[in-house]
């Protein structure tokens, strides 16, 4: 409580699940742009 | 860093008062109340937008609405309902309750968790401007298909961007409930001790990491054929329409999970309660649940067996939709069992709890004959498949919202509600919903199709049949606005634990909860 900063696993997870969710963004463009 | 002592952060620990408070606010429960009240404000909309549809279709003809519009009612009514009614409320009963049923002080990003909520009033803003904007609301189906959704007038790029809001907002707020559940559960809070409803939660939020991006995807896509001259689903230009629906329903199909897995979590904690049994089967539960997700992913062919696909195709996507019965009929099974030789009583929570077994059921045997291909042939786009959706997402995820409000509320105020005017909403609800969508099953058996402002008048009477269930349901929810207010306004005190049987760490704390809690983390043994 009252802390600001995140320690380390905290910011490697977030950054992780981002990276993942930014992953389907492009990868499913991506992949309907050679489908189609 | 000698002065970070208890006393020298009490200004973190003071409530801000007024507007500032709700602005501003990184505390978990605040964030959930305004998550469930926005939820309930748009449940309103879009249910009016429902009596709409009813009202025009009470009669066979033209009666109060041209047909243009009558299809953006359909398309907004959806929208308004899946994003901005049923996805926020359960998104504000994770935030309530899984820190406090952890044992953890707050959401791991606070400040995330502002702005994942702050955001859904100006997405949802700009979809319901668009009623007022040249060419009309959106019109072409919540599923968007193209070439149709490229009719929509200057409401196409607000409809694009309201989705893109609406999905960042979901992908923080999961982000959120992973990082919490995975970094700050109590000591001895192992995974397999954890609520039902937080694991439900968990793999929820995994699901919506994977298929919010696909949707935003989808409608990017929509909107730079539309104005940056590319052809992703442009037939004239080399791309193909059915692809969206394959992408769509990549994320269209998990979305379904994603509304009803917590809803799976809510009842798995009231059922116990109220049986005053702990629940039957805890890990096969656990393990139904990650099943159902796993399939929720190859499944979505399915909702386009008549667009044409190869046998093999349909195989496969009808015998992998009919297996998610098994694991959906464990959850049954064990819901069940918690209920079998307990000592039951009948609050309005349970009453709600037990109405979404065997209403839910019922959509999810209807879901069961539209897998079967061959027998989809006749039912696509009928009614049928309007009564079976809507027997997953109202009796479904509906009843289990308005059940955890119940069940939660005095942990919230601090009173209780008034019993008998529950009981009140419960019942109209129960009744007016049967009344609402079961004729449509007929109806659609019958032939009639869906997304039509008029109809033969061989389709009257179970059209008239429906309206006035429907009227009657959407008078009900005002009962529960007013059940509600009796536990706001309320006088009977709330005791700490509040039902006799309920178990688990939220029950720990004071009713109401206070506005921080579990600053020292609690032993689970």
């Amino acid at each position: 409580m009252g802390q600001n900063k995140l320690d380390k696993r905290t910011k490697r997870m977030v950054f992780l699940l981002f990276l993942v969710a930014a992953g389907f963004y492009i990868g499913f463009i991506a992949l309907t742009a050679v489908s189609s | 860093m000698s002065d970070h002592t208890s006393e020298a952060h009490d200004d973190h620990h003071a409530m801000p008062t007024g507007l500032e408070r709700w602005v501003f606010t990184t505390n978990h429960k605040d964030i959930g109340t305004l998550y469930l009240i926005f939820s309930l404000v748009m449940f309103f909309m879009g249910g009016s937008m429902a009596m709409i549809i009813r009202a025009e279709l009470f009669q066979p003809g033209l009666q109060f609405v041209d047909p243009q519009f009558f299809n953006s009612m359909t398309t907004v009514h959806a929208l308004l309902m899946v994003f901005g009614a049923v996805m926020p409320a359960f998104v504000g009963l994770a935030n309530w309750l899984i820190p406090m049923m952890i044992g953890a002080p707050d959401m791991a990003l606070p400040r995330m968790n502002n702005w994942s909520f702050w955001i859904l009033p100006f997405a949802f803003s700009m979809l319901i401007i668009t009623l007022f904007l040249p060419g009309g609301a959106p019109a072409g189906g919540w599923t968007l298909y193209p070439p149709l959704v490229m009719q929509t007038g200057d409401a196409f790029p607000f409809m694009v961007f309201a989705i893109h809001l609406m999905g960042a907002s979901s992908i923080m707020g999961s982000i959120n409930v992973i990082v919490t559940i995975l970094n700050m559960r109590a000591p001895g809070m192992t995974l397999m001790k954890m609520p039902l409803f937080v694991w439900t939660w968990l793999i929820t939020a995994y699901l919506l990491i994977a298929v919010m991006p696909v949707l935003a995807g989808a409608v990017t896509m929509l909107l730079t054929d539309r104005y940056f001259g590319t052809s992703f689903f442009n037939a004239a230009g080399g791309g193909d329409p059915v692809l969206f629906q394959h992408v769509f329903w990549f994320f269209g199909h998990p979305e379904v999970y994603i509304m009803i897995l917590p809803s799976f979590g809510v009842v798995s904690q009231i059922i116990p309660t109220f049986s005053r049994k702990p629940l039957f089967g805890y890990s096969s539960m656990v393990y139904a649940t990650a099943s159902i997700a796993f399939l929720s992913f190859i499944v979505w062919a399915h909702h386009m067996f008549t667009t044409g696909m190869p046998i093999a195709g349909q195989v496969f996507f009808m015998l992998a939709t009919m297996l998610i019965a098994i694991p959906t009929a464990v959850k049954i099974f064990n819901w069940l069992g918690t209920m079998w030789k307990g000592e039951l009583t009948f609050e309005t929570p349970m009453l709600f709890a037990i109405a979404f077994v065997l209403l839910f059921t019922i959509g999810g045997f209807s879901g069961l004959m539209l897998a079967i291909a061959p027998a989809d042939y006749q039912y696509h786009d009928t009614y049928f498949v309007v009564a079976h959706f809507h027997y997953v997402l109202v009796p479904g995820s509906v009843f289990a919202i308005m059940a955890a409000t119940y069940y939660w509320l005095p942990k919230w105020t601090g009173f209780y509600y008034d019993e008998k005017i529950g009981k009140l909403h419960f019942w109209t609800s129960a009744i007016f919903i049967n009344v609402l969508f079961f004729p449509q099953h007929f109806l659609g058996l019958a032939g009639m199709p869906r997304r039509i402002p008029d109809y033969p008048t061989q389709f009257a009477d179970f059209n008239m049949i429906s309206s006035i269930g429907g009227f009657l349901f959407g008078a009900s929810q005002l009962i529960f606005v007013w059940a509600i207010m009796t536990s706001v306004k309320g006088t009977k005190k709330a005791t700490d634990r509040v039902w006799e049987g309920a178990e688990g760490l939220e029950w720990t704390l004071p009713s109401p909860a206070p506005y921080h809690s579990f600053e020292t983390p609690p032993e689970v043994k």
